[in-house]
C-alpha cells in the first residue's frame, strides 16, 4: 500500500519531467556501472541456460550411445531361429562378433558419466542460481536508488520553484520549510543509495570474476572429462579390432566406402518393398501363364503343370518357353494378352527395335524387367568374334541395350550370345 | 474407403468370426507367422536404431554449441586481462573451433555413412507391412471361399451355376493368396538376411565419428589447460573448487548492496 501511495506521488514527476517541464538529474558514473551489473545479469541468465543445455545435450548423447547400441545389437543378432549369421556374412563377422562388447561399453560409460554430468548440477546450475539470487537482491537496490532519484528530483523542483515565486502567499511561507525538509530527506536518502552502489558495484565485478574463475575451471574439467572418457571407452573398445591411429573423416568414409556391398543393389530388387500388385494383375497374369502352359504341355514340358501360382512371381523367367515366345514374340511380359501382343508386331516391324509394349496394366512393379526381342530387319553374318549372325525376321533377345539403334547390343539367338549392330 | 473396399471388409470381417465360431475353416500357417514376427523384430529395432542415430547427431550438435555459447558467456564475465580472462579466451577458441569445425565436419559423412542408410531401410517398411496386411486379407478372402466350396461339395444346390462358380472363386482366391504368400515367403528372409551386410559398414563409421568427435574434443580442450595456474587440477580432483564458489558467493552475500533496504 506504501508502495502504491509513493508510485502514484512519483508519477506526476515522471511524466512532467519526461516532456522536458522538470529537470533531472544523472551521473554518468552511475550509468556506467549500472550498464556493466545489466551485461552481467544478461551472462548470468545465459550461463544458467546453456549450461542446462549441455547438461541435457551430454545426457542424450550418452543415451543414444547406447540405445544405438543396443538396437544394433539385437539387429545383429539371431532372430527367431536365426543361426551362424558369423558364417553367413563372413564381411560383417567384426560387427557380430564385437557389437555385444560395444553395448557394454556405451553402457559403461553411460554409467561413469551420468553422476559426472549430474554434477553439473550441483556445481554450476546450483552456484549459478545463487549468483543470479544476489543479482536479483542488487537489482532492487538499484531501482530503489532509481525511486530515490526521481524523489530527491521531485521534491528540489517543488523546492526551487516554491523559492523563486516573488509573491509568497502566508501558506507558501508555511509549505516553503517544509518543502525544504523534504527535499533534504530525499536529497539524502538518494546519495545514501546511490554512493553505496557507486563504491560496492566495483567490488562486485571483482567478486564476480573471482567467482567465475572456480566455476569455470570445475565446469571446464567436467567437459573435459565427457570428451576424455569417451575416448577412452572408444579407444579400448576399437583396441585391435580399428584403426584409429589416422581416424580423419575422409579416413571414415573411406573405410565406410570399402565396406560396401551388393547388399543395397539387393535390397532395392526385393519386390515386397514396392508394395502387392492389384488382385487382378496377379489373376491376369496367372490365366495368361495356364493358358500357355496348358497349350504346351506335351511339346515344350519346360512349364510344369505346377507353376502357375508361382508366375507372378519372381522365377517367371524360368517358366518362358519356346512355345511361349511363339505365343507372344513382342516380349516375354506374360500379361500381354495375345490379340494385343500381336498387334505390336505387325506395327514395329518396320523399326526393327521394339519399344517395350505398353502392356494392359502396367508391369508389375519389381517384377524382373520382361525380356525384349527385336526382329532383324537384314541378314547379318558375323564378322568377327563375339559377334552374332542372324538372318532377316530372326527374333533375338536384347540381353544389353544401349540408347542408341547405331550402337551395338548384347543378345541371344539360337543359344548363341554375342554382340550384333542395333 | 470405397465402396467396395467397405463391402469386402465387412465380408472380411464375418470371416474372422465365423473362424472364431469354427464354421469356417482357418489355415495356420506356421512358417509365415515365423517369418513374420522375424521381420516385425527386425522392423522395431531398425525404427528405434533410426531414432537413436538422429538423436546422437542433435546431442552432439546441440553439445557443441551449447559449448560455444558458455564459453562466450564465460569470456564476457572477465573485462581485463588477467590469467583468468586469458584462460577463458583460449577456452572460447577451443570450443568454437570444434563446434564450427568438427562438428560440422562430422554432419554430412554421418548422415551419408549412418542415418541415410539406415533411413532408406526403414522407408521399405510400411509398403513390406501393407503386402503382408494384404496377404492376411486375402487369406481371408481364400479360407472363406474354401468353407464355401466345400459346402457346396457336401451339399450340393439346385441352382447348376452355384458349384462351377464356387470353383471359380477358390481358384482366384488360391492363386491370389499363393502369389502374394510366395512373394513375401521368398522376400522376407532374404530381406532379413540383407540386414547385416546392409548396416554392417554403418557401425565402424559410427564408431569412427565417435572416436573422431571424442578426441578432437578432447586435443582442442585439452590444450586450454596450460593457461590455468598451477595446482587447478588438484583443486579440481578434490573438490576445492566448489568451496572457492561458495566462498565468493558468501562475500557476495556481505556487500551492503545486497542487502540494504531489506
Amino acid at each position: 500500500m506504501k508502495g502504491l501511495t509513493k508510485a502514484i506521488k512519483r508519477t506526476p514527476h515522471l511524466m512532467t519531467s519526461k516532456v522536458g517541464l522538470a529537470s533531472k538529474s544523472s551521473d554518468p558514473q552511475f550509468d556506467q556501472l549500472q550498464n556493466r551489473f545489466a551485461s552481467l545479469e544478461k551472462h548470468a541468465e545465459k550461463l544458467l541456460k546453456d549450461s542446462a543445455t549441455f547438461r541435457d545435450s551430454v545426457k542424450n548423447m550418452l543415451l543414444s550411445g547406447s540405445n544405438f547400441g543396443r538396437s544394433f545389437e539385437a539387429l545383429f543378432h539371431p532372430l527367431g531361429n536365426e543361426y551362424d549369421l558369423e558364417r553367413k556374412h563372413p564381411n560383417a563377422a567384426t560387427t557380430l562378433l564385437n557389437i555385444s562388447a560395444y553395448q557394454t561399453h556405451m553402457e559403461e560409460l553411460k554409467e561413469t558419466l551420468t553422476p559426472e554430468i549430474e554434477l553439473i548440477d550441483s556445481r554450476v546450475v546450483g552456484p549459478a542460481n545463487d549468483f543470479m539470487a544476489i543479482l536479483k537482491a542488487i537489482r532492487k537496490n538499484i531501482t530503489k536508488r532509481d525511486h530515490k532519484l526521481v524523489d530527491y528530483d521531485r521534491h528540489n523542483n517543488s523546492y526551487t520553484k516554491l523559492k523563486e515565486k516573488k509573491e509568497k502567499t502566508l501558506k507558501d511561507e508555511q509549505n516553503l520549510f517544509k518543502v525544504e525538509q523534504d527535499y533534504e530527506t530525499a536529497a539524502a536518502d538518494y546519495e545514501y543509495y546511490n554512493n553505496a552502489l557507486k563504491e560496492e558495484l566495483p567490488k562486485f565485478f571483482d567478486l564476480a570474476a573471482r567467482f567465475m574463475t572456480p566455476l569455470f575451471h570445475s565446469f571446464y574439467y567436467m567437459q573435459l572429462n565427457v570428451f576424455y572418457l569417451t575416448l577412452e571407452r572408444l579407444q579400448s573398445f576399437t583396441e585391435g579390432k580399428y584403426d584409429l591411429s589416422n581416424n580423419s573423416i575422409a579416413n571414415v568414409e573411406q573405410s565406410y566406402a570399402d565396406q560396401l556391398t551388393d547388399a543395397a543393389e539387393r535390397l532395392e530388387a526385393l519386390t515386397i518393398r514396392k508394395g502387392a500388385p492389384p488382385s487382378a494383375r496377379i489373376l491376369a497374369q496367372n490365366r495368361q501363364t495356364s493358358m500357355s502352359s496348358s497349350g504346351s504341355v506335351g511339346r515344350a514340358g519346360g512349364l510344369s503343370s505346377g507353376a502357375p501360382s508361382r508366375t507372378g512371381t519372381l522365377n517367371r523367367s524360368s517358366t518362358i518357353t519356346s512355345s511361349y515366345r511363339t505365343a507372344s514374340p513382342t516380349s516375354a511380359e506374360p500379361a500381354a494378352p495375345p490379340a494385343y501382343t500381336t498387334a505390336t508386331t505387325t506395327t514395329n516391324v518396320a523399326k526393327g527395335k521394339r519399344p517395350p509394349p505398353p502392356p494392359p496394366t502396367k508391369p508389375k512393379p519389381g517384377a524382373i524387367p520382361p525380356k525384349s526381342y527385336v526382329v532383324a530387319l537384314y541378314d547379318y553374318t558375323a564378322t568377327a568374334e563375339g559377334d552374332l549372325s542372324f538372318k532377316a525376321g530372326d527374333r533375338i533377345e536384347v540381353v544389353e541395350r544401349t540408347a542408341s539403334t547405331e550402337d551395338w547390343w548384347t543378345g541371344t539367338i539360337n543359344g548363341l550370345k554375342g554382340v550384333f549392330p542395333g | 474407403m470405397s465402396w467396395g473396399g467397405f463391402k469386402k471388409s465387412i465380408n472380411r470381417a464375418g470371416t474372422t468370426l465365423m473362424q472364431k465360431t469354427g464354421q469356417v475353416d482357418k489355415t495356420i500357417d506356421t512358417d509365415f507367422q515365423e517369418e513374420e514376427s522375424k521381420y516385425k523384430q527386425m522392423e522395431k529395432e531398425t525404427i528405434a536404431l533410426q531414432k537413436e542415430a538422429k538423436a546422437y547427431l542433435d546431442a552432439i550438435r546441440s553439445l557443441s554449441s551449447a559449448q560455444a555459447r558458455i564459453a562466450e558467456t564465460v569470456d564476457g564475465f572477465y573485462n581485463d586481462s588477467s590469467d583468468a580472462a586469458m584462460a577463458a579466451n583460449a577456452y572460447k577458441r577451443a570450443v568454437e573451433e570444434l563446434d564450427t569445425k568438427t562438428a560440422r565436419e562430422i554432419d554430412a559423412p554421418y548422415r551419408a555413412t549412418v542415418l541415410e542408410p539406415i533411413g532408406k531401410l526403414c522407408s521399405y517398411f510400411p509398403e513390406i507391412n501393407k503386402t503382408i496386411e494384404k496377404r492376411h486379407k486375402k487369406l481371408l478372402d481364400y479360407d472363406a471361399a474354401r468353407t464355401k466350396h466345400r459346402k457346396l461339395m457336401e451339399k450340393p444346390s439346385d441352382d447348376p451355376i452355384k458349384l462351377p462358380k464356387a470353383e471359380k472363386e477358390l481358384e482366384d482366391a488360391k492363386v491370389i493368396f499363393e502369389t502374394l504368400n510366395e512373394q513375401l515367403m521368398d522376400e522376407l528372409p532374404q530381406l532379413l538376411d540383407l540386414r547385416i551386410p546392409y548396416l554392417d559398414p554403418s557401425f565402424e563409421a559410427m564408431v569412427r565419428m565417435q572416436a573422431k568427435f571424442a578426441e578432437e574434443g578432447y586435443e582442442k580442450m585439452g590444450g586450454v589447460q596450460r593457461y590455468f595456474r598451477e595446482g587447478v587440477r588438484e583443486e579440481y580432483a578434490e573438490g576445492q573448487l566448489d568451496s572457492q564458489v561458495e566462498g565468493v558467493l558468501q562475500e557476495m552475500r556481505e556487500l551492503s548492496i545486497c542487502g540494504i533496504g531489506q
